[in-house]
């Protein structure tokens, strides 16, 4: 299956909602179009064209048919396969699409330190990770090319510390900050994409290449314009589809960095496309969904529910995983669909529980094994006084001061009994007691 | 992060439970039933709900003995509109149901509970 990208010369009478218009019978500098490139959205988009152009180029894409194996794990390896006008040669050939083999049999990676020993680096790795993804939002906002190098600098730190102990850097994932949603969202994104990568057993270079496209998949938001990106309320639907031409405005801004990826480029265009045909700004069928995209889709929708925006509040990781698996094979691939809900499992690190005999911790780490029973830290007793800080396994089925087996009751929201993870953190409280 | 922050927390909409339609201003919207109780539900579609809080709400529950649930009042109490998609709360107006569709509700909740697998809330292979 191949898929080829040209553009078609249409006249201004012949235009129609849904088209992209990628280049006009003028330079656009002698226009008032802002935009080099735009989905027509409405009516009066096309009558702006007819004020200042005779005829227009428009995007087009062909599928050819009769698809031989190769042609179809070329295509599932997304738009970096394509030929195209816009005179774009990849500078990494694209990788093969992963097999995910079983659980059983897949390559396991070992966590080289504790989560306690994790977190100090951790935190500094996360710290300079989001400063320089808001620089690259910044930068592109100036019209400053994207640093590629620099992005791998930052990605080979997450995926350093992850190898390390991914429970660290995963916690951090759960402290959100709707002011700086953009480049928090972009940074979760990356860290969630790496640990699940290596959750599947990926191979390092699949993991590096997975944590950059995770990195920069929301970049074209940089040129969404502040009011819209930021507003303190519901979007209208203009300006929802002007947030959907992010995916459009990140290819076009990573295709002109002289270094890009083509992996990097198809999933910040394919991110939001489904399985079910219902995506933007395609609507791609399965198969011609790039793999990436599909995998950075689930990490994206999950950090994007249990994140707060400016006009919403955030969702548990329970809820979206409820998401996630409901629509397995309808938005998501159902085997990665599967797998991460799997990956993130019930009590994910940072989430604050109740035990079965009223005392109140945090979820330190778990391991696969040991899901429903990970390491808790304890900070208040039964009656919601402050414990001094314990650390309890419940893998090794520990009893409470009454003789009775420790047992999670249920995950409560943060802030609860005055326990914020947020604040739990700035404290910088040593994890140092194990009982 | 918020967390789970009802009394009695929803259980997920296992793959016995139908689509849910959603009724607003004589519009009918299909979306994904999400996770329930007898006191609401959440529901996720691609698709944006109008702005109106008042909602009329149907699906079935396909098991030995299925049980449906005709337009029943609701108010959609949440959103979280996203790019990824959109999410709603809905809370059922049980002061306007007569007493037979709430008890229908509770079975399809007794049914969701037992049904459940202690192990994990969503089934895996």
């Amino acid at each position: 299956m191949s898929v080829e990208l040209s553009e078609l010369k249409v006249k201004i009478a012949d235009l129609k909602v849904g088209m992209y218009v990628c280049r006009l019978d003028k330079p656009w500098e002698e226009t008032s179009f802002l935009l080099q490139g735009f989905l027509i959205t409405s009516q009066e988009d096309i009558d702006a064209l007819a004020k200042q152009c005779r005829y227009v180029y428009v995007e087009t894409r062909t599928f050819a048919t009769k698809a031989t194996e190769g042609e179809r794990r070329i295509a599932q390896m997304g738009l970096s396969a394509r030929k195209s006008t816009l005179d774009v040669t990849p500078t990494l050939p694209p990788l093969k699409v992963p097999e995910i083999p079983d659980l059983k049999h897949r390559k396991s990676y070992t966590n080289t330190c504790t989560v306690e020993q994790e977190f100090s680096q951790a935190r500094l790795c996360f710290k300079y990770a989001k400063s320089a993804v808001q620089s690259i939002i910044d930068g592109v906002r100036l019209n400053r090319n994207i640093d590629m190098d620099e992005c791998r600098e930052v990605v080979n730190d997450v995926i350093d510390s992850i190898f390390r102990n991914h429970n660290a850097l995963i916690w951090l994932t759960r402290i959100k900050n709707k002011d700086d949603y953009t480049a928090e969202h972009s940074i979760n994104v990356c860290i969630l994409s790496i640990a699940f990568a290596k959750f599947l057993g990926l191979d390092e270079k699949h993991i590096e290449n997975i944590g950059l496209c995770g990195m920069l998949h929301d970049v074209g938001k940089a040129k969404i314009p502040d009011e819209i990106l930021n507003k303190p309320g519901r979007f209208t639907d203009e300006e929802m589809e002007i947030m959907k031409l992010h995916t459009t405005f990140g290819r076009d801004l990573l295709m002109s960095v002289p270094d890009h990826d083509m992996n990097v480029i198809d999933v910040a265009y394919c991110h939001h496309e489904r399985m079910d045909g219902n995506g933007y700004p395609i609507g791609l069928e399965p198969s011609k969904i790039p793999y990436y995209a599909q995998l950075i889709s689930i990490a994206d929708a999950y950090d994007a529910i249990t994140s707060s925006r400016i006009y919403d509040s955030a969702r548990s990781s329970m809820n979206a995983l409820d998401i996630i698996y409901k629509n397995r094979n309808l938005q998501f691939n159902e085997q990665l669909a599967l797998e991460f809900v799997r990956f993130i499992g019930v009590y994910p690190p940072g989430s604050i529980v109740e035990m079965s005999n009223g005392e109140i911790g945090i979820v330190i780490s778990s391991s696969l094994e040991h899901k429903l029973r990970p390491r808790v830290l304890l900070l208040r007793r039964s009656d919601k006084k402050t414990v001094q800080k314990t650390i309890i396994q419940l893998e090794q089925r520990p009893k409470d001061c009454d003789g009775n087996l420790y047992n999670i009751a249920k995950e409560i929201p943060n802030g609860t009994y005055g326990i914020d993870i947020g604040d739990f953190l700035h404290k910088n409280l040593k994890l140092d007691q194990e009982t | 992060m918020q967390n789970e922050k009802r009394k009695f927390p929803r259980l997920l909409c296992s793959d016995q439970f139908s689509n849910s339609t959603i009724i607003i201003d004589d519009v009918a919207y299909e979306m994904i039933s999400v996770n329930f109780n007898n006191s609401g539900m959440a529901v996720y579609s691609h698709i944006r709900l109008p702005e109106t809080n008042i909602c009329f709400v149907s699906f079935t529950l396909d098991n030995e003995s299925p049980v449906e649930i005709m337009n029943i009042p609701a108010t959609i109490r949440y959103r979280h509109e996203m790019e990824t998609g959109n999410q709603y709360g809905l809370e059922f107006k049980i002061e306007e149901m007569e007493q037979p569709t709430i008890a229908k509700l509770k079975s399809i909740e007794e049914y969701l509970r037992q049904s459940e697998d202690l192990e994990s809330r969503w089934p895996l292979p």
